[in-house]
């Protein structure tokens, strides 16, 4: 099944990267100093800083564990506790986990990179060829463009790149295109089956540590005390609880582009550890509100 | 042949769709990716294989050949043997696409099977199958026969192992293609006579032509294996199969109506699953596995009224499948082998054609056929596909030695068949008036 599910997250990455530019760029800009940004930022900054906190009480357990390898993880786990901003994480994922392949080799960085970036712009410039003035409907274009989806996925598998970030930019280079028809796709009836098949499937990947659980449950915690000195208000941590949608198939893209390592596991089981606890957190929270109102 | 008149535009199009494929392959070769290995491999060829077809579909259409042809030359250019874009494991990996393309091959034929077609072309098909089987099989078994007996066209192979060859060939040389007449149907949204009779006698002849095979390799074993005898055994047992076959379809059958009637939910999910889960079944206790969904297609369509819903369901899958069936079976053909005994396999290819005739005509005599069912009656049976090669692979395995040499003359057959046969029948289809008349 891992093929399959390396075709998803590249799917759901590539929906991301199609809203992307949904609004209007004037409005992405204000959106994007707007205080949830600003707040994610911190968490992310907190993140790295609550790492390098674990690190010092030796409590991080890695294999030739060096600077790069800490801004790398900081980087990734930052990323994906991070809440609706899919494309930062994708990107911020990319660049982790570049770092901590890499070790600080910029020239390799910078390969890795302009492959993917030249990977996506020229699937998008054949998935533009291909599909040409196709109506988006049409079983042709649909047939098109999985089939340049699938072949993205099984090329940025052989050079060993990052398939959400692929996917993202090939998302986010088709909708810059004067291809606005890609906006009729309807992403979301797409999204959520995705979504459902990847977590079903990662679930018999799972090899679960129970240290790395209890970072993962330790981290979301502490990010929710820096959403409240920083959100200030109740409701507006309620809404900011539950992390990304896309955190769990990121945190799996991971999992599956790095050799599945130790290292690997670690960030499955902390992003799984996290997210478990968001959502339950999420539910309690809820409940008691629900009941005031009197719905029950 | 019914064709639009291609525009400058449409052909524009096509070139782009090469550009594209082009510029995918130049970026391979530019970041020296060598993709017919590694763990992205079977991806990039199952993308590239729908891709090509795609943009292969498109340029035959605007030639008014059939998208399949298109598909298959597109496979076929792909392939190990030309351009060596996808690698023999790569195909290989992509057959596990065929166990789904040909159960919703069979599923959708099962549905087109109504009671009411059945009673009205019952005569028309019995004969069509009946005169099928018998002349083709005796003619071409007969011309293999004496082309290595006064030519020795197969070199030293003379006497009982000639003629346990020859009827081999001949049995080969029955079996049709349903795969080819249900996308061909499928793509020209034909109906009428001509439809109906291509698709009943292909889906009769695809269980008929396992029952003579069967019974063809029981007497070539005891000719070409002096200690052999002739095990009836066998036969009885593969009758016990097709009857359980059966059992099982309706069994299917009525399951698929009650998931659409009650549930009718995730409708192509439920399709896919039970396609790989009852063909995983039938390969398990040696089903007829197309036998199996053409039955619980007849059942779903006449017991209920479930049959549309199912055949949309199965419609909007088929598309994205059968490209990547048609172009991973160009992809496997061996262009190779048709020159190793060229003169064999064209004299067997042009005989099989001439004899599709002869059959056909046999056929419609015996039944009092009139119209252009008569005269384009034998259009649809000369496509060759899966069921072919699949008794090819079962030759080769049964007889070490002589049939290695059978099978490489066979697969020609079929290729060159293969990519003959779905022209001819979207020509018959336009002849005979039938074409878009599929509400």
């Amino acid at each position: 099944m891992t093929p399959a599910l390396r075709v998803a997250i590249l799917l759901v990455s590539f929906i991301s990267g199609l809203l992307f530019f949904d609004f209007p760029i004037v409005g992405k800009m204000r959106d994007f100093f707007s205080r949830d940004v600003v707040s994610s930022l911190v968490i992310a900054a907190a993140t790295a800083a609550f790492l390098v906190f674990l690190y010092g009480f030796n409590l991080l357990d890695f294999q030739s564990f060096s600077l790069w390898s800490l801004i790398g993880i900081g980087l990734i786990l930052s990323a994906l506790f991070l809440k609706d901003l899919d494309a930062l994480s994708i990107i911020l994922v990319a660049v982790g986990e570049a770092f901590l392949r890499f070790q600080g080799d910029h020239g390799k960085l910078a390969v890795y990179l302009a492959s993917a970036l030249g990977l996506s712009l020229v699937l998008a410039v054949a998935a533009k060829l291909l599909t040409g003035n196709e109506n988006v409907r049409s079983t042709s274009f649909r047939l098109s463009l999985l089939g340049m989806l699938i072949l993205g996925t099984g090329m940025a598998t052989n050079l060993a790149v990052n398939e959400a970030f692929v996917g993202f930019m090939l998302g986010a280079a088709l909708h810059l295109f004067p291809y606005k028809k890609m906006e009729k796709i309807k992403t979301k009836d797409l999204e959520t089956p995705l979504l459902l098949f990847i977590y079903f499937f990662m679930g018999l990947h799972l090899r679960l540590e129970f240290s790395a659980l209890g970072i993962g449950c330790a981290l979301a915690f502490v990010r929710l005390l820096i959403l409240y000195f920083v959100g200030g208000k109740e409701n507006f941590c309620l809404d900011q609880i539950k992390i990304s949608r896309i955190a769990l198939p990121l945190a799996f893209s991971i999992y599956l582009s790095v050799s599945q390592s130790l290292q690997t596991t670690f960030y499955l089981s902390v992003i799984t550890g996290g997210v478990i606890l968001t959502e339950v957190l999420g539910l309690q929270f809820r409940f008691p509100g629900r009941g005031e109102n009197g719905n029950g | 042949m019914e064709t639009g008149k291609p525009t400058y535009g449409s052909f524009l199009e096509g070139a782009k769709a090469l550009l594209a494929l082009l510029l995918v392959l130049a970026l391979c070769r530019f970041l020296r990716l060598d993709l017919t290995q590694g763990p992205g491999g079977h991806l990039f060829a199952l993308g590239f294989l729908m891709l090509a077809g795609t943009a292969g579909g498109r340029l035959a259409a605007l030639i008014g050949l059939p998208r399949l042809t298109g598909y298959l030359v597109a496979g076929l250019l792909s392939s190990p043997n030309v351009f060596e874009v996808v690698s023999v494991s790569q195909v290989h990996s992509l057959t596990l696409v065929n166990n789904l393309a040909l159960a919703l091959i069979a599923f959708q034929a099962g549905c087109e099977f109504t009671n009411e077609m059945l009673q009205k072309n019952l005569k028309s098909l019995f004969y069509g199958t009946l005169s099928h089987v018998v002349v083709m099989f005796i003619a071409i078994t007969a011309i293999v026969f004496f082309a290595g007996t006064w030519f020795h066209l197969l070199g030293d192979v003379q006497g009982l192992r000639l003629f346990a060859f020859s009827m081999v060939l001949g049995t080969l040389a029955v079996a049709k293609s349903p795969a080819a007449v249900v996308a061909i149907l499928g793509e020209t949204k034909a109906k009428g006579p001509l439809s109906d009779h291509a698709l009943g006698i292909v889906v009769l002849l695809d269980v008929v032509v396992l029952a003579l095979f069967s019974v063809v390799l029981v007497f070539a074993n005891s000719l070409l294996d002096p200690l052999a005898t002739v095990d009836l055994e066998k036969l009885v047992h593969l009758g016990e199969e097709l009857l359980v076959s059966i059992a099982a379809g309706c069994t299917f059958g009525l399951w698929t109506i009650l998931y659409f009637k009650w549930i009718r939910q995730a409708t192509v999910l439920f399709i896919v699953a039970s396609a790989y889960g009852v063909s995983a079944f039938c390969a398990y206790f040696n089903y007829d596995t197309m036998l199996v969904f053409v039955v619980a297609g007849y059942i779903v369509t006449n017991l209920s009224k479930q049959g549309k819903p199912l055949v949309e369901s199965i419609e909007s899958l088929s598309s994205v499948v059968m490209i990547v069936f048609f172009a991973t079976a160009g992809a496997s053909l061996h262009v190779d082998q048709i020159m190793a005994a060229w003169q064999l396999v064209l004299l067997i290819f042009l005989s099989r054609i001439a004899f599709t005739w002869v059959s056909a005509q046999t056929g419609h005599f015996l039944a009092k056929d009139t119209g252009t069912l008569k005269t384009y009656g034998f259009t649809p049976f000369i496509s060759q596909a899966g069921l072919a090669i699949g008794l090819v692979i079962i030759v080769a395995q049964r007889f070490p030695g002589i049939g290695g040499e059978i099978a490489s003359i066979a697969i020609s057959i079929v290729a060159l068949n293969e990519i003959v046969g779905p022209v001819v029948f979207k020509w018959g289809l336009g002849r005979a008036k039938e074409v878009g008349l599929k509400s």
